[in-house]
């Protein structure tokens, strides 16, 4: 070591992901490569009806084949309890099924092909009951209803006996949730508009696809503890949850999280499958695990929620927004999981993103037997920039504004307060727009390619714009919004860092061990961050909302900052100098004002432990970021920072045949503070082919209930060919409560994609579609269509 | 997803290999790339009591010029194709249409063989065989014979090859130096099914065309042959309104079944637009343009 040790800082820098040589080399070990001794395999029969009446279950002959350990119904778990947001799903289902995905019985054996071989042999005699698809028809009087009776009781203490059926209150009708918010007068603000337009938007059903399919392995020791290795998103809220499904003590159930295969908000409800194999471990006494198929994967993990959006809005000529009226029917499916709350965060689109003082909105979301929606990464907020952000375009060009400049003039600044009650405390949107603007030549293009439409020529060129607002400092969805940390510091200088906050792939794990680094002076390759264990770690909400470099990262540096202040009290005292005149570079204590080298860290840390004070480092923090509960009206400041971006999409259209090719992606992203650009560029351009698929090649289809494409060979994920070229640029607006400045942005990047598409595909050929995916046969339907209007 | 239990042989010779067949009676299935075939057993379309896999038969790998032919040994893998100097040189189309086809990992292991013995009219190389005028070799235990692949495709993956049959080889012709060719395939993204596809060889005099053959993937129980169209073509000088009308031509024989990747209406306009553009190019090719 030099004498004089020089500050560095890990902050901004490329740093590889801490779990990348294992993840690269293939000795990653997902929940598919572990396995307990004495394990049983887990298998689910599903519905063969999308909707009907069970009659009858015969499991006989499924008992009967030799290797069977168990075979489960309703029947033989009477203290099944329902689950999900609404509690309107019974793992196992009773009387009834709602859609195909349903699950009937399960089976324990000794392996996964015998468990098959004894799902084939269970029969089941069902009544067909009318089949209720289109969420429009859901609301029509007469319509078949998916909920109509109790499930069961009430779900009371005395009621939760053996033997009584625990469920659901039932409904009288097929609304699972209604969403209502205002501001303002939309009626005076119709008034004062010289343009008024309204259209109807619809989204589509896509689904995750983690490479990681979904599994579980559940076991019970023999003083009845139960512990449960799951891909959850949300271990310490699941601990509690199935503690109350289960009507254990929470204290007894322990989960590990194995290295997850993927997740984006998949895996923040619980599922049927999860209590299920709980209950074939309890019924065999003997650990299960149950894995998905691919095919299972598609068929029954959850979906991002389809919605009908009509959306009315109106301007000034000189290109104030007036007002925003939006009426949006959401296809619940046949339970209700997180799909159905997302009008939380498109309502803070609607009402927020622009300057608009008057704005409604009303959404339903229904019962249908369809598959059910869940949470993904942007929660609503695709559907709703969508809509949005097509019709600011189509507002600019109906009073002649330049789009880019329309934004400008509506768009947030920073310290405002939006009606709805967000505080913008940093806000870089203008800068987003006017970034990716400049970097992408927008308005210049746009010009050339609108004056080149009507040439001749089956390629037409568009360039399109969009932008997003989204949490980037938690969100207060949940009574605490916190993370906590403990850190510890062992005698050679080695920090490991314990904390509630899962890693999912989104190198959370890396982050958090930089802003260690940089209190504490130590290099990367001295910390360790356990974060997968709830007997372990301490308490995290959950990995969701972008929320964890900002909540775990401060208190990931609450803690640091709690050692270093220990540390340089005590080196101060060893080096008689106060302990402001010290720092932490690079493992040793140095003069701050110098560099000079005072000690080594280690070496300090050792005296510590062996003075009589016996102390090694060892801190514990918790973090709750000022942000605060919406009231009934949905007005709130929900969460402390909010991320910005601005995304310019550049297409090509083949008008011959509808194939839509992606040139070039420029992305402006207001991150606060770039923490790890390797992995922030990794985030981003991940989000953007994620948001591409959305506008272009993905699609569950479902028919009749039915799931047409339950295979990557017909669901079309964007594979490396398609993805264009990328340019992403930071705007670093320094955020006051964010760790080291910076902001969330796990979801951004996906969100604008669609809506810029559809922006560059108007631009190119003139012709607006306000229905995704953009297929071949879409495109090449709208464009004709309008040929022969234009003939 | 799993598929039924299966024995499993690997025959080192031809002659193993064909009285396997002939002693499983219908039951079993030959094993080549296992592209096609795995997904069917996955899904049950197709539960084979033995598979008889000729993955390590080295006669049935291997390219090699005869005569004015050239014979493609029939586990010869797409990347062997795409790769093959020969084929580059002698009959640039057929490494041109297996760029087309899936993905590198798919074709690293899918044959030739596997492709056109499968009998899905998606497939690419089927039309490709049958606008090449290519031959197949058959064998079983009784003997060899030889047919036409325009005779060779009788319905969805059905074809002329018997149970106790074994596809061992591919005759595709050298092309002459002049010959126009072109395969023109509209996919939704890459590695995906044709939504449509139309393939072109043709040969000028002066400005005539003198002979040409047009085929189309997947917009028929079987790859397609477009012989109005042909015909219409054959002794003129082709300009755009017969390449229009070639088209039409083309359009009318196509009955493709709607999925995923488009309803009737879409994929025999796209087999139209396909149909267009791979004449339009072959001439250019043919007239040394491209
Ligand atoms: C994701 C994906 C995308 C694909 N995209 C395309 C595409 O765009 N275009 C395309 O053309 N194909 C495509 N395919 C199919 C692929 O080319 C297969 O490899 C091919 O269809 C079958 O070849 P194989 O060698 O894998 O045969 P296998 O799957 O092993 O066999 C297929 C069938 O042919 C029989 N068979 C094989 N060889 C012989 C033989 N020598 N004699 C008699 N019978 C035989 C088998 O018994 C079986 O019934 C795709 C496949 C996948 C998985």
């Amino acid at each position: 070591m030099p004498e004089v040790i020089e500050k560095d800082t890990l902050i901004g820098k490329r740093i590889t992901k801490l779990d990348a040589p294992e993840k690269a080399g293939g000795k990653t070990r997902y929940i598919h490569d572990l396995n307990v001794p004495g394990q049983l395999y887990g298998k689910i029969l599903r519905s063969s009806r999308v909707h009907a009446l069970i009659k009858k279950i015969d499991t006989s002959k499924a008992r009967a084949l030799p290797g069977v350990h168990a075979v489960i119904t309703a029947a033989d778990v009477p203290y099944q309890r329902p689950i999900g947001v609404a509690k309107d799903h019974l793992p196992l289902k009773t009387d009834r099924v709602r859609s195909l995905r349903d699950e009937i019985a399960a089976v324990a054996a000794e392996t996964p092909e015998i468990a098959e071989a004894a799902l084939k042999l269970i029969e089941v005699e069902y009544e067909d009951l009318p089949v209720l698809t289109d969420p429009r028809e859901a609301l029509k009087p007469g319509a078949p209803l998916i909920h109509p009776e109790p499930h069961g009781a009430d779900g009371k203490p005395e009621h939760l006996k053996p033997g009584m059926p625990v469920a659901y209150a039932g409904k009288p009708d097929n609304i699972a949730m209604t969403f209502d918010y205002g501001q303002g007068d939309v009626a005076q603000g119709e008034r004062e508009s010289d343009v008024v337009l309204e259209h109807t938007f619809r989204l589509h059903y896509v689904t995750h696809c983690c490479m990681g399919v979904s599994g579980i392995i559940a076991e019970f020791d023999p003083s009845g503890n139960l512990l449960m290795y799951s891909n959850t998103q949300v271990p310490f809220l699941h601990k509690r949850e199935f503690a109350e499904i289960l009507d254990m003590d929470p204290a007894r159930i322990r989960i590990i999280q194995p290295p997850i295969g993927g997740g984006f908000g998949s895996k923040l409800d619980i599922y049927p499958f999860e209590p299920i194999t709980v209950f074939l471990a309890k019924a065999t006494r003997r650990p299960v695990k149950l894995v998905f198929t691919r095919e299972e994967e598609f068929l029954a993990s959850p979906t991002r929620q389809p919605v009908i959006l009509t959306l009315r809005s109106g301007c000034r000529k000189d290109g104030t927004l007036t007002f925003r009226t939006v009426e949006t029917l959401h296809d619940n499916g046949a339970y209700t999981s997180w799909g159905a709350t997302t009008p939380f965060v498109m309502m803070q689109t609607i009402s927020s993103l622009y300057r608009v003082s008057h704005c409604k909105y009303h959404t339903k979301a229904v019962y249908t037997n369809n598959p059910y929606a869940g949470s993904f990464r942007g929660y609503g907020n695709l559907q709703a920039t969508f809509a949005v952000e097509s019709h600011m375009d189509m507002l600019a060009e109906a009073i002649g504004m330049d789009p880019l400049e329309f934004r400008l003039k509506n768009a947030q600044d920073p310290g405002e307060v939006t009606p709805q009650g967000m505080h913008f405390k940093s806000c870089g949107f203008k800068d987003c727009l006017t970034t990716a603007a400049r970097a992408s030549d927008y308005s210049a293009k746009r010009r050339r390619y609108q004056a080149e439409q009507a040439r001749p020529g089956r390629f037409k060129r568009g360039i399109g714009m969009a932008s997003m607002l989204h949490v980037g400092g938690g969100a207060k969805i949940y009574p605490s919004d916190g993370c906590g940390t403990i850190l510890k510091m062992d005698d050679f200088g080695a920090v490991t860092l314990l904390t509630g906050a899962s890693e999912i792939g989104q190198g959370s794990e890396t982050v958090l061990a930089q802003l260690v680094c940089e209190e504490l002076g130590v290099p990367l390759s001295a910390v360790r961050v356990i974060n997968n264990d709830t007997e372990i770690t301490p308490w995290d909400v959950g990995v969701h909302a972008s929320r964890t470099t900002f909540i775990a990262g401060n208190s990931a540096i609450g803690a640091a900052r709690k050692a270093r202040a220990k540390i340089l009290a005590a080196a101060a005292g060893v080096a008689q100098m106060a302990p402001e005149e010290l720092d932490l570079r690079a493992g040793h204590i140095v003069e701050a004002r110098t560099g000079k080298m005072v000690m080594s860290l280690p070496k300090l840390l050792r005296q510590l432990h062996f003075n009589d004070k016996a102390e090694l480092v060892m801190t514990s923090f918790y973090y709750e970021p000022p942000s605060k509960h919406q009231d009934k009206q949905f007005k709130g400041d929900v969460s402390a920072a909010y991320a910005w971006a601005t995304q310019v999409v550049e297409v090509e259209v083949d008008t011959d045949t509808g194939i839509v090719r992606l040139l070039k992606v420029t992305g402006a992203h207001d991150v606060g503070r770039v923490l790890n650009r390797l992995g922030i560029e990794g985030q981003i351009e991940g989000g953007i082919v994620m948001g591409q698929g959305y506008a272009l090649t993905e699609e569950l289809m479902v028919e009749n209930g039915v799931v047409k494409n339950p295979a990557f060979r017909d669901y079309k994920l964007v594979t490396a060919p398609e993805i264009p070229e990328m340019e992403v640029h930071f705007i670093e607006t320094m955020d006051g409560e964010g760790p080291q400045g910076a902001k969330g942005v796990g979801e951004a990047p996906a969100i604008c994609i669609a809506a810029a598409t559809a922006n560059a595909i108007c631009n190119a050929t003139g012709v607006r579609i306000f229905e995704l995916p953009f297929t071949p046969e879409k495109v090449y339907r709208a464009l004709h269509a309008a040929r022969k209007e234009a003939a | 997803m799993i598929p039924p239990s299966f024995s499993y042989r690997a025959p080192a010779t031809v002659s193993e290999a064909l009285a396997l067949l002939n002693e499983s009676d219908g039951e079993a299935k030959v094993l080549a790339g296992g592209h096609s075939l795995l997904p069917m057993m996955k899904f049950r379309f197709a539960e084979p009591a033995l598979l008889i896999d000729i993955g390590r038969i080295p006669e049935l790998k291997g390219i090699r010029q005869v005569g004015n032919r050239i014979h493609i040994g029939a586990m010869t893998t797409e990347n062997e194709l795409l790769e093959s100097a020969l084929l580059k040189e002698k009959c640039p189309l057929l490494p041109e249409v297996v760029r087309w086809i899936a993905d590198p990992q798919v074709r690293n292991r899918g044959t030739i063989g596997g492709d056109i013995a499968h009998g899905d009219p998606a497939n690419d190389h089927p039309a490709t065989m049958r606008a090449l005028e290519a031959e197949f070799v058959l064998k079983s235990a009784d003997g060899e014979r030889v047919v036409a692949a325009d005779d060779f495709y009788l319905g969805t993956y059905y074809t002329l090859l018997e149970a106790n049959e074994l596809l061992t080889e591919i005759r595709v012709p050298v092309l002459p130096p002049g010959t126009g060719y072109a395969y023109k395939k509209l996919k939704r993204k890459t590695g995906d099914f044709a939504i449509a596809a139309a393939c072109v060889v043709l040969s000028l005099t002066g400005d005539k065309c003198e002979r040409i053959a047009i085929t189309l993937t997947n917009v028929g129980p079987t790859p397609l042959r477009a012989e109005t169209a042909e015909k219409l073509l054959t002794g003129k000088a082709i300009d755009d309104q017969l390449v229009e009308q070639a088209a039409q031509l083309a359009m009318e024989i196509c009955d493709p079944a709607e999925d995923l990747r488009g309803d009737k209406e879409y994929k025999i306009h796209m087999a139209g637009e396909m149909t267009r553009r791979a004449i339009r190019e072959a001439i250019d090719r043919a007239r040394g343009r491209k």
